[in-house]
């Protein structure tokens, strides 16, 4: 898995590349860390994430409710349908803003 | 039917989904299909390492097969005692702020198979997790 960031303003744009997985997750959760306290929005691309299990939604979970706690936003946006399922299924698609 | 046995450990999560990837795509599983089932493999392949054996090592035998129902892989591992069909689902209408960080890996399980059994013979878990494949998803 890659990851590139950027923010500006307290505006944070993260790419993400690959499987996000048991194995790959506490990158992802390492680097979104790093940037959480300087951001207020977050829009996370996924038009590379051609996977994701429980692990990966524990972590966006995770984001979610952070954000939330101080006023924040989080947007997913070129989520893959494979992905979108996954969402669909868990209930996720309700309690994270997806971009059609 | 093909098995592999592993360590429980997650070092070896990509052998289990590496083996399940070749038997699926040795009977013509269409990619979707398989994407579910690595999903499937890793939530359970990774329950038993995390849960099963609480003091040293395991192990777990991962069996292959197409079934009349479909693919079925089994899970077999002599860790402690734990049924994940009875588990309580969790309650995926909440919002964020109500729901709780874990327990999503059974119930995707559940949502993405057809059928999910569980057996305690000795003093083994065996589940078993069968999927019809869908050609041409």
């Amino acid at each position: 898995m890659e990851i590139t960031k950027t923010l500006e303003n307290g505006k944070a744009e993260v790419k993400i590349s690959g499987r996000i997985d048991t194995v790959s997750s506490p990158l992802l959760e390492q680097e979104l860390n790093e940037i959480l306290p300087q951001t207020d929005e977050m829009i996370l691309d996924f038009a590379d994430v051609e996977y994701i299990s429980s692990a990966g939604l524990r972590i966006l979970l995770v984001l979610t409710k952070l954000l939330k706690a101080k006023d924040g936003k989080l947007k997913l946006i070129n989520v893959q349908q494979v992905v979108r399922d996954v969402f669909e299924i868990t209930g996720f698609d309700n309690i994270i803003n997806i971009e059609e | 039917m093909k098995t592999i046995c592993l360590d429980a450990k997650i070092e070896k999560l990509a052998e289990a989904i590496s083996f399940t990837d070749e038997f699926l795509e040795s009977i013509g599983c269409p990619y979707t299909g398989i994407m579910e089932w690595e999903i499937i493999v890793e939530e359970l392949f990774t329950n038993v390492a995390y849960y099963a054996y609480k003091e040293g090592d395991g192990r777990v035998l991962i069996a292959a097969d197409n079934t009349d129902e479909g693919v079925r892989l089994c899970f077999i591992d002599a860790g402690i005692e734990f049924d994940p069909v009875s588990k309580e689902d969790p309650d995926v209408t909440l919002q964020a702020s109500e729901r709780d960080v874990g327990g999503l890996g059974i119930y995707m399980v559940k949502k993405m198979s057809d059928k999910m059994v569980y057996h305690r013979l000795g003093n083994l878990n065996v589940l078993c997790v069968t999927k019809k494949i869908v050609k041409g998803e």
